[in-house]
Formats: structure tokens, C-alpha cells, sequence
């Protein structure tokens, strides 16, 4: 009887820590995307790393050599690191209208989306998950009531869902890409001779569905069509598109 | 005019219409060339040359190109409209390049007059096989018939009526007046009308079709590009040559410079396209863009946009021309000379936003430093966020991961507490505690049996009977005595009794009695009582 008491009394005393430390442990859990966007001190630049400053200044550099597609292709890439940034933003409405694209349209929804990158959305969406497995945690060991799991699991599960659907929303699957070339014709069959599909403008975004050869089938607005593969490229690198 | 078709060798002519008897059936069939015996000239005939060395050839090349001419004949009088421009029958021959508007010229074949149209054009073989030359061209003709020379029978008469009816204007003449029903006018003229082809009889009919001339072609056999291509190559057939120069300089770190290569030579110049130069540390190269016209079919050219990323002595290198000389019958590839370059430091302002010296993609990594970031003014900079990938987070790997260790600890974490919070715990490691000091108190057994130790055989005994009842009583072990067992078990504690009555006297009195002596079934009395114990609570 002794035994029991004994254990039931060192339950009741440390149960608050298993809660703490489970919500601390989910805290930096969630915050590992954060961390990886953190802002280095400008010291600290990788030799091999992506630099929003770097690929706006390319972008830049290759609106004035007369290349919106791969301009483009560089502001879009850098909006990825650097979603709030002006100048990004202003690049890439330059860069299409050189390119003489039709403006976007964009929501207010899209608008607000774009205050964020798609990894501080990863974040929030994490924290409210974070928020809902500590909330259900704590019920369990007793450090709170129904009451108080209700408001954490409302509160975690809205924020997630608001997270993680924008952290979709804005980032570009791995199919997604810019053509770089001009005067590209997009075609039914994936050879030279084959007839025109459709023409695809430079600096217009496709979406990539399969490759044959040296042709990839790609995706737009006017519908499907076979491109060569050195006419586009995609957002995310092909290299780390799965990592 | 035969002569000089059959040098140029040509393939097919003879896609005619034959000036008839005044039959109109005639002009659907098509009818003999200007080189068959024929006492009248044909209204228009077609024919297609092609000029490969000053002859024929039988034996082409996928993707080669060969110009030819399609000259198109219509006999002196004859209106003609194009309603289309000359195409091939065979899909697996394509022309190219003819002109919208033929070059027109008149001509004498076999002392007739003739309207001559010339385009000039390129055919180029598309697939492998056994194929054939045949041009055909769409037209709408218009010529006067002339009048008949014979009377016509009154069956003919009608016929041509009929047909003339809505052409002439004095047919219906006598028909629109009240005499034409008057049965003394219709004896008179047999029921005919005696206006009936007046203006056919003095003039002769304009007649006009839509007609597709055809020009029979000869036999040509399309040959596949032999195996291995080697790499570089786009499919150019034919014979080129090829040099290449930079915009004029100074050249400066940073600022792009047009690498302009021109291509010239025959063949398919049109399915030319140049790799051009691979960025390196020290340019980063651009998408080659053709530059020339592509009308002009003697000489293309491509331009490539190139940055240099540092200062110093640079080298462009050769850009690389492959394509298959269908004469020598071999894949040919041209290089041109390496350009050599002084790139001075960056002309913009000195660190002016401290660029950083990597954008991260694989070909084009560095970026020049000192490489002003251009932007309106008034307008902050891009900041310095460097990431070691573009990958958004919940694209990775990682992702799925995070999100299932996050809930395997979660579920792990609430069933933990769930438990506790219930005593499912407590109670089970309570029971494994009992299990374990029981097990202890019997292996003490064993070894008193084995000493001959009675004293501690009932003492451990004692306490494996006292921790048992304990576990089921939830009072202290050590309180529990002979009489507690007595109290509360009745006769059945007997057993439980007398050991611990036996532990009592042992411990207490030291005096052993003959019992005492034999120790072997006590070990497994205590034992039984144990699970009597056990399966009670």
C-alpha cells in the first residue's frame, strides 16, 4: 500500500513535467522550418546557399541582357526567401511586362498569402498542431480541463489549417516552371516536326507532366503541348526538388 | 523548253487540261503533256523540279533539304486564280519557303503561248521510306468555249439549254413574254426558244472551274540518318560553316555581352539550333536565340548573351556546329576559335549592396561581386536571407516525418498520462514489485531447505505469506500476525497459520521439534498456500 501511494504521490507532483517538456519539445519541433529561414548575419553567407539578394540581382541582370523568361524564373525563386520584399515584387512585375505577359490577378486571400513564405506558413501551421497535441497531452496527465482542451485544439486546429493550406498555396509544386526561351511553340508530339499545339510565351509559367526525350509535356493556359526541355526551367531546382 | 526541263530534271508535268472540241467533259480528264502527239495544246499542265546537283536524286536524307521549282502553265487566254499555294501529296515530304506570289512570265511550248508561274521553294524529307514527288496545286480557271462548228441535234439543243439558261441573257427572252405559252408560237418553234444560244453562236460560253492540277512526281527513297548521332546534334543535314564574334568591348563584370555566331552554307538551315556555351566560373551564359531571318535561307544566325561573373583575362570557349553532310555521307562538326577577353572590375557603385557570391544553382553559381542590385529609387533592397534550399519546407522529406514523430509522441504522451491517471499504473507496478520480493522469499526458501536451517525456512516463509497478504489486505506486511489470519481467513488460514506459529517459536524459542527435522514439503506447502493466495484476491 505503501508502494502505491508513493508512486500515485510522485505522479501527482511531477505530472505538470512530462507537459512541459512534451510542449517545449513541439515548440522547437515546429520552429525547425523558422530556424532554417532564419536571417544569418551577412558573415555568414554559405558559399553554395541561396541568397534572395544574389537571385533578385541575377534576375536583374538578366532583364537587362534582354532575357525576361530567365528574369522572371529569378524573382520568383528569390520571392520564395524573400516574400515582403519590394523590390522583388516590383523585379517581377517589370521583368512581365517586358515580357508583355497579361497581368495577375491576384485575391485578397493570395494577397495575404504573399506577407509570408511558404515555410513561415509551414511554421504557424506547425504550432497549431503543436498547440493541439499539447492541449491533448495535458488533458491527459490532468494538468487541464475538457474546457481548456476544447479552446487549445479549436485554436491549434484552425491554425494549422490556415498554416499549412497557404504554405501550399504558395509554394510552387516541383513541376512548376518558367519558359526561358523565346518564340516557343509548344507541340502535339514531342519532335521538331510534329504540328503546333500552341505558342508559349516567354516568361510564361507551365506545369510540367512527363518528359520523352529531349521533350517534356508541359501544361498552360492554352492546354497541353510538347516543349524541349532547354526552353524551360523550373522554380525549384531539379536537383532538390524531393529532399 | 522540253530540253532544258529534262536537264533540270524534271519529274512530273503532266498534270494537264486539254483544250477539247468544245466538250465540256473534257477539261475533268486530265489530258496529254505538251511532249505527246497532240494536235491541240493543253489548257495548263504543272511541274515540279528539283535542282540537287543538276540532277535528280533518288536517295535523300531525313531532314536534308533540296530547293526546287514548281512552275505552273496555263495556255495564252485562260483567266486563272489561285486559290492556294502548290503542296506536296506525300506527308513525308514538306515544302518550305515559296514565295506568296509566283514570279509570272510568258512563254512559247511547242509554238503555243503560255502563262508561266514559277515558285521557288525547299522540300525536305521528314520520315524514312519509299516516297513519291507529286505536287498538286488548286486553281479556278475561266476560258471561252469556243462555238460549236456542227449543228446541234435538238437532244443537244435542249441539253445546252438547259445549261445555258441561267448564263445567257437572251434565252429567257421569248420565255418572259406572254407569247412563250401561246400554242401558235409553240408549234412555230417546236417548243423551242428561238433566242436560245444567240450569244454562244457568236461569241463562244465562258466557262469556270475550280480545278486541282495535279503534277505526277517520280519515285524518291528517304533515308534515316545513320546511327550513333553524335551529341550535339539537332538534325541539321546539309553543309555549313560556321564562325562567331563578341560584341565590341570593354567588357566589365557584370555587364552582358552578345556572343554572335553566323551559320552559312546549304541545307536545312532552318533546323539548325546551336547548343551555344555552357556557363563556367568565370560567365554565366544565356538561352542562344536565333537572330537572323529565318526567310533567309543561305545564312542564319544566333546570338547568346553572356555575363562574365570575374575580372581578368577570360576565355569564351568554341561554340560547336554538328550536323550530317548527306555527300560525304558522315556526321561533320565545325568548332570555331576560342575568344580570348580582358573583363574589368564591375563599372557600378562600390559595394553598393553587398552581394553575396552565390545564387545556388548548379551552372551559374557565382555572381559577380560588387554586382549592383538595380532597383527604383526610393525603394528598400532585397534583404540578405540565405537559405541552404529553395525546397519549401512542407515539400520535404523531413515534412511527413516531423508530422509522425510529432503525433507518435503525442499518442504516446496522452496514453501514458491516461493511464496514470486511472492507477492502471500504480496497480501493475505494485503487482510486479509483490511478484518480485515473493520470488525472492521462496529462492531464500529453497536455500534454508537446502542449509537445514528451519529457523530461516519459516521466516522467509513468513514473509513471502505476510507480502502476499499485504498485496490483497493493503495493510503494512510486517503487521500482519498469526491471529489477523485467523480473524480474517478462518479455517482456511490454517496452513498460513501454522507457518507463521512454526517462524514464531523458531524465532523466539530456538527449541526444534521432530517436524522440525524434515523440511522437504515445506517449501511446497508455502508455495501452495502462495497461489491459494493469489487466485483468492
Amino acid at each position: 500500500m505503501s508502494t502505491q501511494t508513493g508512486w500515485t504521490s510522485l505522479f501527482r507532483a511531477r505530472r505538470s513535467a512530462p507537459v512541459v517538456a512534451f510542449a517545449v519539445l513541439t515548440g522547437l519541433a515546429a520552429a525547425a522550418p523558422a530556424r532554417a529561414a532564419a536571417t544569418p548575419p551577412a558573415h555568414a553567407v554559405a558559399p553554395s546557399g541561396y541568397s534572395a539578394r544574389a537571385l533578385a540581382a541575377q534576375a536583374e541582370s538578366d532583364l537587362a541582357a534582354g532575357h525576361p523568361g530567365s528574369a522572371i524564373l529569378g524573382f520568383e525563386r528569390a520571392r520564395l526567401l524573400a516574400p515582403r520584399s519590394p523590390a522583388i515584387s516590383t523585379g517581377l512585375e517589370r521583368a512581365r511586362t517586358t515580357a508583355a505577359l497579361p497581368p495577375v490577378t491576384v485575391t485578397g486571400w493570395q494577397r495575404l498569402e504573399r506577407h509570408l513564405s511558404p515555410n513561415e506558413w509551414t511554421w504557424i501551421g506547425l504550432i497549431g498542431l503543436a498547440s493541439a497535441a499539447v492541449g491533448l497531452v495535458a488533458l491527459a496527465w490532468g494538468v487541464i480541463g475538457r474546457a481548456g482542451l476544447a479552446a487549445l485544439l479549436a485554436a491549434g486546429l484552425v491554425l494549422s489549417s490556415v498554416g499549412f493550406v497557404a504554405a501550399v498555396d504558395q509554394s510552387p509544386s516541383p513541376g512548376r516552371a518558367i519558359v526561358v526561351t523565346p518564340d516557343l511553340v509548344a507541340r502535339i508530339a514531342p519532335f521538331a516536326e510534329a504540328d503546333p499545339a500552341f505558342s508559349a510565351p516567354e516568361g510564361s509559367a507551365v506545369t510540367i507532366e512527363r518528359a520523352h526525350g529531349d521533350y517534356l509535356l508541359v501544361a498552360g493556359p492554352e492546354g497541353q503541348g510538347w516543349i524541349p526541355s532547354r526552353g524551360v526551367k523550373t522554380i525549384l531546382p531539379p536537383a532538390e526538388r524531393r529532399l | 523548253m522540253t530540253t532544258r526541263s529534262r536537264r533540270l530534271g524534271v519529274l512530273a508535268f503532266a498534270g494537264a487540261l486539254a483544250l477539247g472540241s468544245g466538250h465540256e467533259r473534257a477539261w475533268a480528264r486530265p489530258g496529254p503533256g505538251p511532249t505527246a502527239r497532240s494536235a491541240e495544246p493543253v489548257r495548263a499542265f504543272l511541274r515540279l523540279e528539283l535542282r540537287a546537283g543538276g540532277s535528280a536524286p533518288r536517295e535523300i536524307y531525313v531532314g536534308q533539304t533540296i530547293p526546287v521549282v514548281i512552275r505552273a502553265y496555263f495556255l495564252d487566254g485562260t483567266g486563272v486564280s489561285l486559290t492556294a499555294q502548290p503542296h506536296l501529296t506525300s506527308d513525308a515530304l514538306t515544302l518550305s519557303d515559296l514565295p506568296d506570289k509566283p514570279a509570272q512570265s510568258t512563254v512559247q511550248v511547242r509554238g503555243f503561248p503560255y502563262t508561266m508561274l514559277t515558285w521557288t521553294g525547299r522540300l525536305t524529307a521528314a520520315r524514312a521510306g519509299q516516297e513519291r514527288t507529286d505536287v498538286a496545286l488548286p486553281v479556278e480557271i475561266s476560258y471561252r468555249q469556243p462555238a460549236p462548228a456542227l449543228p446541234r441535234s435538238d437532244q443537244d439543243s435542249s441539253s445546252d439549254d438547259s445549261e445555258n439558261d441561267a448564263n445567257d441573257p437572251f434565252s429567257s427572252f421569248l420565255k418572259q413574254t406572254p407569247l412563250a405559252k401561246d400554242p401558235f408560237f409553240s408549234r412555230m418553234f417546236k417548243g423551242g426558244d428561238p433566242f436560245a444560244g444567240m450569244m454562244t453562236d457568236l461569241m463562244g460560253t465562258v466557262r469556270q472551274r475550280d480545278l486541282t492540277l495535279q503534277g505526277p512526281g517520280d519515285s524518291v527513297r528517304v533515308l534515316d540518318l545513320p546511327a550513333p548521332q553524335p551529341a550535339g546534334f539537332t538534325g541539321a543535314v546539309g553543309n555549313f560553316e560556321i564562325a562567331a564574334g563578341l560584341s565590341a568591348g570593354p567588357y566589365h563584370v557584370g555587364e552582358p555581352a552578345t556572343l554572335r555566331a553566323t551559320v552559312k552554307g546549304r541545307g536545312s538551315l532552318a533546323r539548325l539550333a546551336l547548343d551555344g556555351v555552357t556557363s563556367t566560373p568565370e560567365l554565366t551564359s544565356y538561352a542562344v536565340t536565333a537572330a537572323g531571318s529565318p526567310a533567309d535561307t543561305s545564312e542564319r544566325t544566333f546570338a547568346q548573351t553572356l555575363v562574365p561573373r570575374q575580372a581578368g583575362a577570360t576565355v569564351v570557349p568554341s561554340l560547336a556546329l554538328v550536323y550530317f553532310d548527306p555527300v560525304a555521307r558522315r556526321y561533320v562538326t565545325r568548332r570555331t576559335a576560342p575568344i580570348r577577353i580582358a573583363v574589368a572590375a564591375a563599372a557600378g557603385p562600390a559595394g553598393s549592396s553587398g552581394t553575396p557570391a552565390s545564387t545556388g544553382q548548379p551552372g551559374d553559381s557565382a555572381l559577380a561581386p560588387g554586382l549592383a542590385l538595380a532597383h527604383p529609387p526610393g525603394q528598400p533592397g532585397v534583404p540578405d536571407l540565405v537559405r541552404p534550399t529553395l525546397t519549401p519546407f512542407i515539400h520535404t522529406r523531413r515534412f511527413p516525418i516531423l508530422l509522425a514523430a510529432m503525433g507518435f509522441v503525442t499518442a504516446a504522451l496522452a496514453l501514458l498520462g491516461f493511464l496514470g491517471q486511472s492507477g492502471t499504473l500504480t496497480r501493475r507496478r505494485a503487482a510486479r514489485r509483490l511478484s518480485r520480493e515473493i520470488a525472492r522469499e521462496q529462492r531464500a526458501l529453497c536455500e534454508a531447505v537446502r542449509r537445514g536451517d528451519a529457523a530461516a525456512l519459516f521466516a522467509a516463509g513468513r514473509r513471502a505469506l505476510q507480502a502476499r497478504l499485504a498485496g490483497a489486505w493493503g495493510v503494512p506486511p510486517e503487521a500482519i500476525a498469526s491471529t489477523d489470519v485467523a480473524r480474517r481467513l478462518g479455517p482456511s488460514g490454517d496452513g498460513i497459520r501454522e507457518v507463521f506459529d512454526r517462524a514464531d517459536r523458531l524465532s523466539y524459542a530456538g527449541n526444534r521439534t521432530e517436524a522440525d527435522l524434515d523440511l522437504e514439503p515445506w517449501p511446497e506447502r508455502i508455495s501452495a498456500e502462495l497461489r491459494a493466495l493469489e487466485s483468492r484476491t
